[in-house]
């Protein structure tokens, strides 16, 4: 019997043992990237997560460990400042999701036509995008700035404020400055997007529809943002994520202040672990906000493929 | 031309070669037991004047010890709290940090500081014997935890030509009341909002709030002692009857807004100190005349030192406590903090014995152009009690906390009363639980 064992190996076609080992190179060929990956993304992830259950206090033991399960979320919970917070958050992912992408498919369908010089305004309006972020909102601080901002001069020059206003400061002027100057520093990604989307249509759609007798308004409800859905589901999706996270804007900003008024979870998680020196806690606030960012994306990519 | 293709397998090949021998370059590059010393410094200078001076003996330093090398990294105050931090993580704290006094307290509960003297001698402790005292905050268990580079004396950087105008000598301005009144003339003859206050976030309101503090029998922001509550409920009153000559913008601004509020004419009196001269003259030097500006010490309180004060604090070097090479370190600190380098360090005063105008502007970044202002300071503090700071830990989230709490008597949601009761809730339990 033994002598009509065959090694399996050898029972396969040449071509499905090529196949095999060229998979198996292929894997090999990722472990360099998963590498990365593991070390730059899981880990770190892992590491947040299993810190969120530890009290890491720098103050009462430099990097002591104690076990406390779920209590920093319950914590936070508990704060009762936690609403504004959040409240924050919401106002800065749906104004800024709003806002850039209001300014970015205005351009787009504006710079999408065949106009003079559309590669020029193309390209001057990418420019902020090329701007470091900390840059530009440190511009803005200056051109804000409710004593000598070069904006109030203008609007008060021009005679359209009777005195200077402190956009920064004010309960009424505060989000809508925050956000102009988020939508000024993030449209130039959407714009991109979405021209090269708007471009994409064929033209002949807009001339069989003009023939049956379409206007200007059914031709942009009725081909051109049911063409871009593709496009704008997935830049919503990454729009909300990045705002999410975004940072940096609001710290060279408001620092989240006056008081707590324009503080979002990122920048909460932050001060939590790096001025206050909670890192347990700062990971947990930093967990929660990771959750909602998982949980949108999880639900707006089940609803835009249903919907497809 | 044809290109030359390469299979898979070959690609692995090369890759691997190429990784082994580039891991056994490495290996084989990296230092020796016997080799030179580095020796690093992450600090947060920003002015001018600061950078000038690491830079300068830095190179003093290299060029001195070239067994030691002194490699620097100045990152800014935002930043210096994580990289010290991140670096102390990764187990390779730097051999010196860089901070002020509100730090120490911090810094020393975490385990992360060595105290100087511990390695330099009594000697070198007695170099700043003036500025040493028993309930200073870079003082703990008797024991000077910082390597002083600068002392700031602290009062109110004011416009005297404003003050002129509106007939108040600036050195009549002795009590809180008197304060208050002199910034209502100012105010209305100026028409506009001449106290500024950075009140933008919670560190910088808590530290040019803390003389109010000092100035009526407190220790500072977490002082919760039962005895003592009127002079913390009058501190908010005043604060809060100061509010009106306060700008709005001023609850948008951080430091660095503030001292540009009084260089840029929008702000006449703020609450700097003498660092202020080294920090705003290179961009506005006609500002800087004494027939323009004067520093004031601080108006106390009714239940504080019954006369205008000083308070002051240093900026320095922390000696890390994990890092390596302590004895080169050590001699590091000695060289930094020798009477010459000291003297050239140009922003506020040198925290040494004895030190006189003539031989600082010999020595300083400014030379004579500073003479007027340096004689103004040696004035205030031979004239006014000088309190030290009081550090206290948990610093920044008490300072939150009381930010928070004075936004809202600034609103009208809270008498100071009511916040105080409501902090006396919050500060001292967090100020326990970190150990202070």
């Amino acid at each position: 019997m033994a002598d009509h064992v065959v090694s399996p190996s050898l029972t396969l076609p040449r071509r499905t043992r090529t196949r095999r080992r060229e998979a198996v190179q292929g894997y090999l060929c990722l472990v360099p990237v998963l590498l990365v990956l593991g070390f730059v993304v899981a880990w770190p992830l892992y590491e947040a997560v299993r810190m969120s259950l530890y009290d890491i206090y720098l103050l009462t033991g430099f990097l002591k460990e104690t076990f406390i399960g779920l209590q920093n979320y319950v914590r936070f919970a508990q704060d009762p400042n936690a609403p504004t917070y959040l409240l924050n958050t919401l106002i800065y992912v749906v104004g800024g999701t709003a806002s850039q992408f209001l300014v970015a498919l205005t351009l787009a369908l504006v710079l999408g036509r065949r106009i003079a010089f559309a590669a020029f305004w193309r390209g001057l309006a990418i420019i902020p995008w090329a701007m470091p972020i900390t840059v530009t909102a440190m511009v803005w601080k200056w051109i804000l700035n409710g004593q000598w901002g070069i904006l109030n001069y203008v609007l008060v020059k021009v005679g359209i404020l009777g005195e200077y206003v402190s956009w920064l400061s004010s309960p009424v002027w505060l989000w809508p400055s925050i956000l102009m100057v988020n939508a000024w520093a993030g449209f130039p990604f959407m714009f991109i997007n979405l021209l090269s989307g708007v471009q994409g249509i064929p033209r002949e759609l807009y001339d069989a529809a003009r023939i049956d007798g379409a206007g200007g308004a059914a031709l942009f409800w009725r081909i051109t943002l049911p063409l871009l859905r593709p496009v704008i589901a997935t830049l919503l999706l990454l729009s909300v994520i990045i705002h999410l996270r975004e940072f940096a804007t609001l710290w060279v900003l408001t620092s989240g202040g006056p008081g707590i008024r324009s503080t979002t979870l990122s920048p909460l998680v932050y001060v939590t672990s790096f001025r206050y020196f909670r890192l347990g806690y700062g990971a947990a606030i930093g967990v929660i906000l990771m959750g909602a960012s998982l949980v949108f994306t999880v639900l707006y990519l089940r609803r835009v493929r249903f919907e497809a | 031309m044809m290109g030359r293709s390469i299979s898979r397998r070959q690609f692995l090949r090369t890759s691997a070669a190429l990784g082994a021998g580039g891991t056994t370059a490495w290996v084989r590059g990296a230092p020796s037991a016997g080799a030179a010393v580095k020796l690093t410094a992450v600090s947060a200078m920003v002015a001018e004047a600061e950078v000038a001076w690491e830079k300068e003996v830095q190179q003093k330093w290299n060029r001195a010890n070239p067994d030691a090398s002194w490699e620097r990294e100045n990152i800014g105050w935002e930043g210096i709290f994580e990289k010290v931090l991140a670096y102390e993580k990764a187990g390779s704290p730097p051999n010196l940090g860089y901070g002020w006094t509100g730090f120490t307290a911090d810094w020393h509960q975490m385990g992360i500081i060595d105290a100087p003297e511990d390695h330099l001698g009594k000697p070198w402790k007695e170099r700043f014997a003036d500025y040493l005292t028993a309930s200073g905050g870079d003082v703990i268990n008797g024991k000077l935890w910082v390597v002083p580079i600068q002392a700031a004396a602290y009062g109110l950087v004011s416009r005297r030509d404003w003050l002129r105008e509106v007939g108040v000598d600036p050195y009549s301005i002795q009590t809180w009341d008197q304060l208050v009144e002199a910034m209502a003339k100012v105010a209305r003859a100026k028409r506009n909002k001449p106290f500024g206050l950075p009140l933008g976030n919670a560190w910088n309101a808590g530290e040019k709030t803390e003389w109010f503090f000092r100035g009526n029998g407190l220790q500072n922001q977490a002082d919760f002692d039962p005895a003592k509550r009127a002079n913390y409920v009058a501190v908010l009153e005043t604060l809060k009857r100061l509010r009106p000559f306060i700008p709005d913008d001023a609850l948008a601004q951080d430091y660095t807004g503030h001292r540009q509020a009084f260089a840029t004419g929008v702000a006449g009196f703020i609450s700097i100190g003498d660092y202020y001269f080294g920090e705003i003259y290179p961009t506005a030097k006609k500002l800087m005349t004494r027939e323009q500006v004067v520093i004031i010490p601080y108006p106390s309180g009714s239940r504080g030192p019954g006369k205008p004060f000083s308070n002051f604090d240093m900026n320095c070097y922390y000696m890390m406590a994990h890092a390596k090479d302590k004895e080169k370190t050590a001699k590091l600190i000695d060289f930094l903090t020798s009477r010459e380098n000291l003297l050239r360090w140009s922003l506020a005063h040198p925290p040494l014995k004895q030190w006189t105008v003539d031989e600082a502007v010999k020595h300083r970044l400014y030379g004579e152009a500073e003479r007027w202002w340096l004689e103004d300071v040696q004035a205030i503090a031979s004239k006014v009690p000088m309190l030290p700071s009081i550090g206290f830990v948990a610093k920044n989230e008490v300072q939150q906390v009381y930010y928070e709490h004075l936004l809202r008597v600034f609103d009208g949601k809270m008498t100071a009363a009511a916040a105080y009761d409501a902090m006396k809730e919050k500060i001292p339990a967090l100020v326990k639980a970190a150990g202070g």
